[in-house]
């Protein structure tokens, strides 16, 4: 059970299993969630958002007890890490789904059922192009993603093919031998990369019309799982740091590494949409050269640069916030292609704000969508801990490193007061910058 | 494509600008690897700041790869050191930093009132505050007798039995007395054994520390740091020295030593001082933790745990001739668990 085959074999089947979940699912949620409207609509994106949102260390701190007590039960402590991980991962799916419709309108498949060919592979067939390419690349990603967790499966102590690589790491294997040992799931991961790479594009399609009324199914799903993955750990935290913010707040030791990990985050968010926006007119295939790290994982990445910046020649540079910088940008390259993509593309509507010059109309069709992008990047690269644990110079170490670490003693309520610092920081920020450049619109609004 | 180049240029001169002026202004401070627990050590080195004035940049280990992260480092960084003092949290790692010519001796105050017993003749390492390796199990569970874990037979059931992954920390030290004593292929048949049986293997000793505590596990190998930690919370735990074939127990020293090529060897000497202090020890004795003092100190001033600890910790095996057994148990290790 040891070997790096055993461990990519469970590591290949749940991300598989997860990928099921995900392709059974996304197509009627992200439907249903396109046919919402108004207030609906922000919070069911909101519900379906957060579990992706939340950092693996607030789940498994809040649920450290619960995931203890099913250590005894193999499978149980399987499914709560099976469980949480597809939780995590299916809203990516589901938004993949909504931005790439079936290339075949309702109308279309109900044509096909009206002629009704009688063999089943005909029906196969059929259905398999009436999808589209749709389900293979949100498959794709959520595999990709689901295949190359560290940061929860190490959380968890769970036998996976990243957790094997890291300590053969730490153990002192040169970077070459650590890279021999990840070449079969580093293989797999590239195969999938090219197979999305190669996946022909789809002509857009209508949206799969849903309707509204898919009964409180939709609901039940989005609630169940920003519960268990966002708002119970979140009340747990908060419950228990009620009684540790007045020690924390006598003795704030936290400041250095809050600040440590608001500039790194700043610096990558910054970077990436920069080159997110430089990449809008790119060739396809340098647009996945820009994705393929952050597809790889934080591990691989970070592993890489630590090897880089170890080398002689950029010696000089290692220990500087540097590698760590780079690293979290090229982590956050994926998303903010996909960002740029779905919210940030010039638009006729844009073009006539511009034309008639109205600030109002330019922040609500470009600006926020920036900020909103922003932010979420500014969000992604502040939870980091995978990298920042391995890159972060010496005396400027992010605060989830040090938060991960004070984990291990369990909960206590100062430790949870931390959490919760930690955790409503970029929300701060995030209020204070919005409030700020909401302010500045309004003054100079028409 | 002229309009990019600049700036990508001035970007790049940036971020290198950036780059020169943090080692411009981090380079005045002393920089310390340390693989003790940071809730502890932490304290120790403010302090260490706030008296010599020294500024401190501190590199921790993670708790899961406890000590063996840092050691890697350090042989990585051979060629070009970045840490002046390692604070490690057991010896082997020391050992085998020696070896390798990594370290540089100092004699100092702090050397003079150390025993024989946990320092290096050339003053390359010296130990200091030790902890034990114990069983800790859950009353509740189980009741006080302690539980004779290391003395089941083959075939016994070690599903409700926790410990830590052998490749780091403490309990790489106990696997490599193990082999030390036993020889390889006893160490691999017992290892094997205690697999099938079904024991239970997390990440660190904290986390077997919270199996037993929450009740999955009724026992398992641990620290006197960790067991205190749950003693302080209130949980029903208490606790028994592992004790080998001979009867000795492990007590395992935090060490310290100056690195070879160390940019601020004056102030290295100063914090190895400190740390080998009596005040030192006294205030890890005094902490959580409950480290026990190596050096003489007023026994009136321990805590009352400390001195029982103390008694079991003049028990321990000697340590200083593990290194070839290390080196030979790790291979094996990394074979088992990064094959």
């Amino acid at each position: 059970m040891n070997s790096i085959g055993a461990q990519t074999a469970m590591a290949l089947g749940r991300a598989l299993l997860i990928v099921v979940l995900a392709l059974a699912i996304s197509p009627s949620l992200g439907g249903w969630l396109i046919a919402q409207r108004g207030r609906a609509k922000v919070f069911a994106w909101i519900l379906l958002l957060a579990p992706f949102f939340t950092p693996p260390l607030l789940v498994s701190y809040a649920l450290v007890k619960f995931s203890m007590s099913l250590l005894v039960s193999a499978w149980g402590h399987e499914a709560l890490y099976i469980g949480v991980l597809a939780m995590k991962l299916i809203p990516v799916a589901v938004v993949l789904r909504a931005l790439l419709p079936p290339p075949l309108s309702a109308e279309g498949r109900h044509t096909f059922r009206m002629l009704a060919p009688v063999g089943w592979g005909d029906r196969v067939r059929f259905h398999l192009r009436a999808v589209g390419h749709g389900p293979w690349i949100s498959g794709g990603l959520v595999f990709l993603l689901a295949f190359a967790d560290f940061e929860l499966a190490s959380l968890w102590s769970v036998k996976t093919w990243t957790m094997a690589v890291f300590d053969a790491q730490v153990g002192g294997y040169a970077l070459g031998s650590t890279l021999r040992l990840a070449a079969w799931p580093l293989g797999a991961q590239l195969c999938v990369l090219v197979a999305i790479a190669l996946t022909k594009r789809d002509l857009p399609g209508g949206p799969e019309e849903q309707g509204r009324r898919a009964g409180a199914i939709p609901w039940c799903y989005l609630a169940i799982a920003a519960s268990a993955v966002c708002v119970v750990p979140l009340f747990i935290v908060a419950a228990q740091a009620v009684a540790g913010v007045p020690s924390l707040w006598e003795n704030f030791v936290l400041g250095g590494e809050l600040g440590a990990s608001v500039v790194f985050a700043l610096v990558a968010a910054g970077a990436a949409t920069a080159i997110a926006s430089c990449a809008r007119k790119s060739a396809p295939p340098l647009t996945l050269l820009l994705v393929i790290p952050g597809l790889l994982g934080a591990l691989v990445v970070s592993l890489l640069l630590l090897a880089l910046f170890q080398a002689p020649l950029l010696h000089a540079l290692y220990d500087t916030p540097l590698p760590l910088g780079i690293a979290l940008s090229l982590l956050l390259l994926p998303l903010a292609l996909l960002l740029d993509a779905l919210w940030l593309r010039p638009t006729p509507a844009l073009h006539i704000a511009r034309q008639v010059g109205s600030r109002r109309l330019i922040w609500d069709l470009e600006r926020r969508p920036r900020a909103v992008a922003a932010g979420l990047l500014f969000c992604w690269a502040y939870f980091d801990f995978t990298a920042s644990s391995i890159l972060a110079p010496t005396g400027f170490t992010p605060v989830f490193v040090r938060l991960h670490n004070l984990a291990h003693y369990g909960q206590t309520a100062v430790l949870s007061a931390m959490m919760l610092a930690a955790f409503a920081t970029p929300i701060l920020v995030l209020l204070l910058t919005g409030t700020a450049w909401r302010l500045y619109a309004r003054g100079h609004g028409r | 494509m002229r309009n990019r180049i600049a700036p990508i240029a001035l970007m790049a001169a940036l971020v290198l600008g950036v780059c020169w002026w943090w080692r411009a202004a981090h380079g005045r401070a002393l920089v310390v690897y340390c693989a003790h627990d940071a809730i502890y050590a932490e304290k120790i080195l403010r302090d260490f700041e706030k008296r010599s004035g020294i500024p401190v940049a501190v590199r921790f280990d993670t708790e899961a790869t406890k000590s063996l992260g840092l050691t890697e480092l350090l042989i990585r960084e051979k060629s070009a050191p970045r840490c002046d003092v390692f604070w490690n949290n057991e010896l082997l790692g020391m050992l085998d930093l020696q070896e390798r010519g990594i370290l540089q001796a100092y004699r100092g105050s702090g050397y003079a009132r150390i025993p024989a017993a946990f320092k290096a003749p050339d003053g390359s390492w010296v130990g200091f505050a030790a902890r034990l390796r114990l069983v800790i199990f859950n009353t509740a569970k189980i009741g006080t007798t302690p539980p004779n874990i290391t003395g089941l037979l083959p075939g016994s059931d070690l599903s409700r039995v926790a410990i830590a992954k052998p490749l780091y920390g403490t309990t790489l030290t106990q696997y490599t007395l193990l082999w030390h004593l036993w020889g390889g292929d006893k160490l691999k048949a017992w290892h094997a054994d205690w697999r099938r049986c079904g024991v239970k293997e997390v990440n660190g000793n904290a986390a077997v520390k919270d199996a037993v505590v929450e009740g999955a596990c009724y026992a398992g190998f641990s620290d006197t740091d960790d067991f205190f930690e749950a003693k302080d919370d209130g949980h029903p735990v208490a606790m028994t020295p592992v004790r080998l074939d001979d009867g000795k127990t492990i007590c395992i020293p935090n060490t310290v030593a100056i690195i070879r090529g160390a940019k601020h060897t004056q102030a290295a000497r100063q914090l190895v001082d400190f740390l080998l202090s009596e005040e030192t020890e006294l205030a890890l004795a005094a902490s959580k933790s409950r480290q026990i003092p190596l050096g003489s100190v007023p026994a009136d001033r321990l805590p009352a745990e400390v001195r029982e600890l103390a008694q079991w910790a003049r028990e321990g095996e000697d340590l200083t001739s593990l290194g070839a057994s290390r080196a030979e148990c790790l291979a094996w290790l990394k074979s088992q668990y990064a094959p």
